[in-house]
């Protein structure tokens, strides 16, 4: 986030990845409210989800910031929607997949 | 009946659990302004930009050729027998020779029998119908002449920043060599030879002597006579075909253009930075040579060579052949500016590498449709053989005929197919995941969809508005310019135009 800052950037990435536990925590807390039964594999599928949802949105802005607006836009709103609609897929197969599901 | 510190321990909890719950979606969010927001500095960060960033610790070679080791580079397939080059192969010596004869009276036609100099005349006797184009290079010149100084309030500073580089291009180091090679080369010496350990700890060093005069890729290999020019010596009037026999080996290496002009040609751009610095490191690397006790013998940019750079380049390990019949490496496609030198230095040599660009370049044709003169063949299949070698037809008098209307004071040079090659692409975390990724996969699904996303997701100019505005274009740039050459920011000018390229989107 701070490129060339002897100080900034790297207390930057250090902060973001401190935040994730609070993001998986919290999560952790949805899935527990909605009795989800979050395991091994559901959480990796999630996990999996989350880190290309953010690497899409990051990937899409290193395109804008090298001046390929075109391209940014374009990465951001196909593979964004895909995911999107990847992410809806996967919470419906979570509920689905509930251990007291009817 | 809950008493109270049960009561009390149920709303904690409630407490903590919203709180988490709150917090992870906070966190959440915050991670997608982060990703986004580090994305775009990320894609600004000026140390992506090879060549120009960490070149002197040698980090600008970042992709590990290893793996990729051959023995014989897949994008030099020898149909024949290889022959060497001719003096009239050489475009700059076929020019010049034309612009001497101009200048002495003649007067060109459409019949190239009559071209005064016969090593011109032989080379268009093999290539009858690229002398139109040479032909019609002289009308677009005179057409540049009549037309450029108008358009002096837009590219102002581009210019300047050109011109600058090429006073420093045109310096005398280091020097033309003015004597027989046998004397010339050894005149960088200044002591006794001094014996390294083995040729491995040589190349080392030299290898690390190269970054750190400035180049960004360095490569070594024999110097293969297929690649010397027949009938050229510097400082020969007359030469015939022999190698001097001290010209053992030769280091090649290169350094980008500066990326943010380079991705504004043509108007905005022209080779001399990287060509200013590409021939200092040979200067530098032949007195370093000579302070070790060995001959040398620069080749450097614009004009100064006796042999031809990138299938030594290869050769080297430094990359492939392309379709624009340029080298491609693996860190900055065919941005990049090559010098050597020769020597009798023993060095180990490099083995060529083969990253599966033949197939991409198969695929791609993004630089024959960019090609604004039509110069680079849109076949499916390497369709021309050169001296022996399969490879993309390629007309140079083409690409020369549209050198001469670009929007620059010298009028020479183009580099869009340098620009909108898909491996001409920053070293930042996209391109370079992607540049690892494409030549490990096997399957070709990896390159697909990159050129599906290339082709559609990208924006290229037509091959007509990179033309000047005196023939049909609109000074079209696959970049933008950066704020930093645009005249209208620092310049007391008024603004009577609009840029057409890709731009940060906002």
């Amino acid at each position: 986030m701070f490129p060339q800052s002897t100080l900034l950037d790297p207390l930057f990435w250090m902060v973001l990845g401190a935040i994730q536990v609070l993001v998986f925590t919290g999560a952790n807390q949805w899935a527990k409210e909605s009795q989800l039964g979050m395991n091994w594999w559901k959480w990796s599928v999630v996990g999996f989800w989350w880190l290309s949802f953010i690497l899409t949105i990051a990937g899409a802005f290193t395109l804008l910031g090298e001046n390929e607006g075109n391209a940014g836009w374009y990465v951001l709103g196909f593979v964004g929607t895909l995911l999107v609609i990847g992410g809806a897929a996967i919470l419906k197969v979570l509920v689905l997949l509930k251990p007291n599901h009817p | 009946m809950k008493d109270d510190a049960q009561i009390g321990d149920e709303a904690t909890n409630s407490s903590r659990r919203n709180f988490l719950k709150l917090g992870g979606i906070a966190a959440a969010t915050a991670t997608v302004g982060a990703g986004a927001g580090a994305g775009f500095v990320l894609g600004r960060d000026p140390d992506a930009n090879i060549g120009w960033g960490r070149t002197e610790a040698g980090k600008d070679m970042y992709f590990n050729r290893e793996a990729f080791e051959v023995d014989f580079p897949p994008t030099m397939e020898v149909v024949g027998q290889i022959e060497r080059p001719e003096w009239g192969d050489y475009l700059f010596n076929r020019a010049f020779s034309l612009v001497k004869s101009i200048k002495g009276g003649w007067v060109p036609s459409e019949d190239w029998t009559q071209i005064p100099d016969l090593r011109v005349r032989e080379y268009y006797a093999k290539y009858p119908k690229r002398w139109e184009e040479m032909l019609l290079s002289f009308s677009e010149k005179v057409k540049h002449d009549n037309n450029i100084e108008k358009h002096r309030d837009r590219f102002a500073l581009a210019w300047a920043y050109s011109g600058a580089y090429s006073k420093g291009l045109h310096a005398d180091f280091p020097p033309e060599p003015t004597e027989h090679p046998d004397v010339a080369d050894f005149k960088w010496v200044q002591r006794e030879p001094k014996e390294f350990k083995s040729p491995k700890h040589a190349s080392k060093l030299i290898k690390q002597m190269a970054f750190k005069f400035g180049m960004s890729m360095v490569g070594i290999t024999k110097l293969d006579s297929n690649f010397v020019f027949k009938n050229m010596m510097r400082g020969m009037p007359e030469w015939g075909d022999e190698i001097p026999k001290h010209w053992k080996n030769i280091i090649v290496f290169g350094v980008p253009m500066n990326w943010d002009p380079m991705y504004a040609a043509v108007g905005y751009s022209t080779s001399y930075d990287a060509y200013y610095r590409a021939k200092m490191a040979s200067g530098l690397m032949a007195a370093y040579l000579g302070e070790l006790g060995y001959a040398a013998r620069p080749q450097f940019p614009g004009n100064s060579y006796e042999v031809i750079m990138p299938p030594l380049a290869m050769l080297a390990g430094l990359g492939e052949s392309t379709r624009n019949g340029i080298l491609m490496t693996p860190e900055v496609g065919p941005n990049i500016r090559l010098a050597a030198v020769i020597t009798n230095l023993d060095l180990e040599h490099d083995k060529p590498i083969d990253l599966n660009m033949k197939h991409f370049c198969e695929s791609c044709k993004i630089c024959a449709d960019a090609c604004p003169s039509g110069s680079i063949s849109k076949a499916d299949k390497p369709d021309d053989v050169v001296r022996g070698v399969r490879k993309y037809a390629f007309n140079q008098d083409g690409c020369w005929r549209f050198w001469n209307q670009g929007p620059t004071p010298s009028g020479l040079g183009c580099r869009v197919c340098i620009a909108v090659c898909p491996y001409t692409r920053k070293n930042n975390w996209i391109h370079a995941l992607v540049k690892q990724a494409e030549p490990r996969d096997p399957t070709g699904v990896t390159r697909n969809a990159l050129l599906a996303m290339q082709h559609n997701f990208f924006y290229y100019p037509d091959a007509e508005s990179f033309h000047p505005e005196w023939s049909g274009g609109n000074f079209a740039s696959y970049h933008q310019p950066p704020e930093w050459m645009r005249s209208e920011e620092y310049l007391k000018v008024e603004k009577t135009w609009e840029y057409d390229g890709n731009w940060e989107g906002f």
